[in-house]
């Protein structure tokens, strides 16, 4: 279809090169977020109530309180309210 | 540090501001799309009036619903949740005020311009020149007051949603400003600067990304704050948003290609669009079950709450389209599925489940919060939810049914393959009218299920006291949690940024060099990934200190996330621009427009006309038995706008150009059933009385001369007798026919345009395109 086909084979590897240099980078950035450390994790994850939100009744509400026994998300979550 | 408090109170005014905007546009935008999506099953909907016509209104429905109504609803949810992150409070109450006013002008101009037949011809990206510089102008208004916030937070962490809104501040500026460039004629009208196939890969390049970077990522972004405060617990999985982050920032960016499978696009491009949409599977995935997940051990409060109705609702209508987009991109099922209904289906699904729930629920999440009173009706609220359930569900069923049918009936074909099966395109457009209808029904049940929302809202509010939130915080918080700071040497002088650039420098050298240096190209790629591993592996440190330090650094945290996405788009748009010229074509150029057809060119641009008609025959058999050889890239190269179009409500038009007498086009617009028994298409009456603006020819030629279209060099007088020269001569075939019309009719431009469709120069005979060649 165009003259510069030598360029247009050439270009076909820009698939399997930028597959490869995102999928580099993107993994990076994953293997990093797997090794974050639980304290870190923690606080992050709990940055969305270090402010307190008013209840939908119209009252006050703080941070909400997670049943400080459970296992899981719930204790991470309740070991920072 | 000082142990004295201070009560911060944040801006909120601004968010309910945003918060109301998003009621009224979400009304505005719905209730255009109910009734395009009538107009479509009634053509006596369109009222035989040009600014209610289909094609113009159709536009102004899907820029309602994305600018207007998402726009104003991510701007509540970004106001409302980065002030009670960062523990700040919006930087510039002057900036939000602009942001907030400036944002509505924009949307009534456009709702005033794109009834009127102003535009660019350029889906999603519709709006005249003057509305773009403002929608720039306002956006860099935002980006300002959100990052001059960031600057002055007092938590020095940034939570993932605040990196969901930094990715879609830096890669909505840069779509919306690369896909808008534009050449302008006059006050109201302009050409883009790119044409034909590099237009067209530019606009998908935008318009999906318009759908990751604006629809999505910000959603997102809410989604991570808001269900954890309604669910009351913390997100899932904290690592998995983080990952998902990156992925959707890696991989979106590259997937435009995907809406031009099987086109004259070449064939890297649309392999690339279709890999990185595939890979867009797995992370989009990993947020959707994130975002369920979250609300392990609350599901019961799906029974009573309508918030976290909505919001799980929303999510999985997120995954749901999110499955059916890569799906979509697989060319073989995209060989089906383009130019049909099943596209609207799919973008409805996101549309009105992902956006149009997650903003329902944020909305009444919000309500009570910021008018200090309980929400007046949760009854109201559950019927609203399943009003917008049963509607959705008819609505994306219909056109999954309506795609379907009528894309197998399209392709369908007998003889071994040689004969259509239907060869009639009203046959096919018959078949769906009922699923059609069911499409109209789906989309007013959820309007109504809207209204339901906007009723609840004005009770909640009436008679309620605007409150403002506000957090106790240490008052030298500000300065005492500031950032590491990273600096621009910390940013790009570390071993992560310096081994990429050496492998990208040499991965260029051997993908682009000669035999020599590609193989040195070779070469030290390998070593690149070589050195870089044995580093990480001595040092890990460094490069965990590197990205541990970002986290903090907002300023290089968006540069380097601008990088990531500029890749994206640079690597399929350079070679695009440097090799798809005109002079390197090889087998077909379009003859250049004469002035008549240029001016019937831009009457198909206002009329909307590629919002039902396609101009590009794939390279499909069925495509080509029903339409004519395939498309070739130089057959619209000195198209600006391109006008490929992405549905095809009607038959594509590549070469209709010579199919039909004059008098046939004639007829058509005036009456599509007098010649097309069974047509949905409008009439256009205007067309016959309107005359065509010559004046405005010289410049226009002027400028596409400025864009690279071999023009000679015109006097207006020139102009005018060739546009009168060509216009007698159609003016007399019409007479000939039976129709008497002036020869400064509008019709006359447009069957001119229309005439010429599919004509190309054949370079392989001889070489040397003008328009003198032509004549």
């Amino acid at each position: 279809m165009f003259r510069r086909l030598v360029l247009e084979d050439s270009v076909t590897l820009v698939t399997m090169v930028a597959f490869i240099t995102a999928l580099t980078i993107y993994l990076a950035f994953a293997w990093r977020a797997l090794r974050m450390k639980r304290p870190q994790i923690t606080r992050f994850e709990n940055l969305p109530f270090d402010t307190p939100t008013p209840a939908a009744d119209g009252g006050e509400s703080g941070r909400p309180s997670g049943p400080a026994s459970a296992s899981g998300p719930s204790a991470r979550f309740s070991a920072t309210t | 540090m000082s142990d004295r408090k201070v009560t911060l109170e944040f801006n909120d005014k601004v968010v309910r501001q945003f918060l109301l905007a998003t009621v009224v546009w979400g009304i505005v935008g719905m209730l255009v799309g109910v009734l395009v999506a009538t107009q479509l099953n009634f053509w006596q909907v369109n009222f035989n009036t040009a600014w209610l016509t289909f094609g113009r209104l159709r536009p102004l429905h899907t820029n309602a619903v994305i600018f207007a109504f998402v726009g104003n609803m991510m701007f509540a949810g970004i106001y409302y949740s980065t002030q009670r992150l960062v523990k700040a409070r919006l930087a510039s109450d002057f900036l939000s005020q602009l942001h907030f006013w400036g944002w509505q002008a924009i949307i009534l101009a456009a709702a005033v311009t794109l009834p009127l037949g102003f535009s660019r011809g350029k889906e999603y990206a519709e709006l005249i020149w003057p509305i773009n510089i403002a929608v720039a102008l306002i956006w860099v208004v935002f980006g300002v007051n959100f990052f001059w916030t960031l600057a002055r937070r007092r938590e020095p962490s940034l939570y993932v949603a605040i990196w969901f809104y930094i990715a879609t501040i830096v890669t909505v500026a840069m779509l919306y400003i690369v896909n808008h460039l534009s050449l302008p004629t006059s006050f109201t009208h302009s050409y883009p600067v790119f044409g034909g196939v590099q237009d067209g890969l530019v606009q998908w390049w935008y318009g999906h990304n318009a759908v990751a970077f604006f629809l999505t990522t910000p959603i997102l972004g809410i989604m991570y704050y808001f269900i954890p405060k309604a669910a009351e617990r913390p997100v899932y999985s904290y690592r998995l948003s983080v990952i998902h982050f990156w992925s959707l920032v890696f991989v979106y960016i590259w997937a435009g290609p995907h809406h031009l499978l099987n086109t004259a696009l070449p064939g890297w491009l649309q392999t690339l669009g279709m890999t990185f949409s595939l890979m867009l599977w797995a992370p989009s995935w990993g947020g959707m079950l994130n975002g369920l997940l979250t609300l392990r051990g609350a599901w019961h409060k799906l029974r009573t709450d309508p918030v976290l109705k909505f919001m799980a609702a929303a999510v999985t209508f997120y995954g749901m389209a999110t499955f059916e987009g890569p799906l979509l991109s697989i060319k073989s099922v995209n060989a089906l599925a383009h130019y049909t209904d099943w596209i609207i289906g799919h973008v409805h699904a996101g549309a009105l489940g992902w956006n149009g729930f997650m903003a329902a629920g944020m909305i009444y999440w919000l309500l009570p919060r910021l008018w200090n009173k309980p929400l007046y009706s949760v009854p109201l609220a559950n019927l609203h939810f399943w009003l917008g359930t049963v509607g959705i569900l008819l609505y994306v069923a219909a056109m999954w049914t309506s795609g379907i049918m009528q894309g197998l009936m399209l392709n369908a074909t007998t003889d071994n393959g040689t004969v259509l099966a239907y060869p009639n395109f009203i046959d096919t457009l018959n078949a769906i009218r009922p699923m059609m209808l069911m499409r109209v029904i789906g989309g007013a049940l959820y309007l109504v299920g809207f209204l339901l929302l906007a009723y609840n809202a004005f009770r909640t509010i009436r008679g309620a006291q605007a409150v403002n939130g506000t957090v106790e915080v240490f008052a030298e918080d500000e300065a005492e949690t500031a950032p590491e700071r990273l600096g621009a040497y910390g940013t790009f002088v570390n071993p992560p940024v310096f081994f990429v650039v050496l492998g990208v420098g040499f991965s260029c050298a051997w993908m682009f060099g000669s035999d020599a240096v590609s193989l040195g190209g070779f070469i030290g790629t390998l070593l690149s990934a070589a050195l870089a591993f044995s580093h990480w592996e001595s040092r890990g440190k460094a490069w965990a200190n590197w990205y541990d330090r970002l986290l903090v650094n907002c300023a290089p945290f968006t540069i380097l996330t601008f990088i990531a996405v500029a890749a994206g788009g640079l690597i399929q748009i350079i070679p695009t621009m440097v090799a798809h010229q005109a002079t390197n074509l090889e087998d077909r150029r379009q003859f250049v427009y004469t002035p008549l057809e240029l001016a019937g060119r831009d009457m198909y641009v206002r009329e909307g006309c590629y919002n039902c008609h396609s101009q590009m025959i794939r390279t499909l058999v069925p495509d080509v038995l029903r339409y004519g050889d395939y498309s070739r890239l130089g057959e619209s190269i000195y198209d600006h706008p391109y006008q490929w179009g992405s549905k095809r409500t009607g038959p594509d038009l590549a070469r209709v150009g010579g199919k039909y007498p004059n008098i046939w086009h004639l007829r058509h617009m005036e009456d599509p059933r007098a010649i097309s028994s069974g047509s949905n298409m409008p009439a256009y009456p205007w067309l016959l009385a309107n005359r065509t603006d010559v004046t405005a020819l010289p410049a226009k030629i002027g400028a596409m001369r400025a864009l690279g279209v071999p023009y000679p060099n015109w006097t207006p007088g020139q102009i005018q007798a060739r546009v009168d020269e060509q216009a007698k001569a159609i003016a007399a075939d019409l007479r000939a026919a039976g129709a008497t019309v002036a020869p400064e009719a509008e019709i006359v431009a447009l069957v001119a345009y229309l005439q010429q469709l599919g004509k190309f120069e054949d370079l392989r005979a001889k070489s040397g395109p003008t328009v003198a060649s032509r004549e």
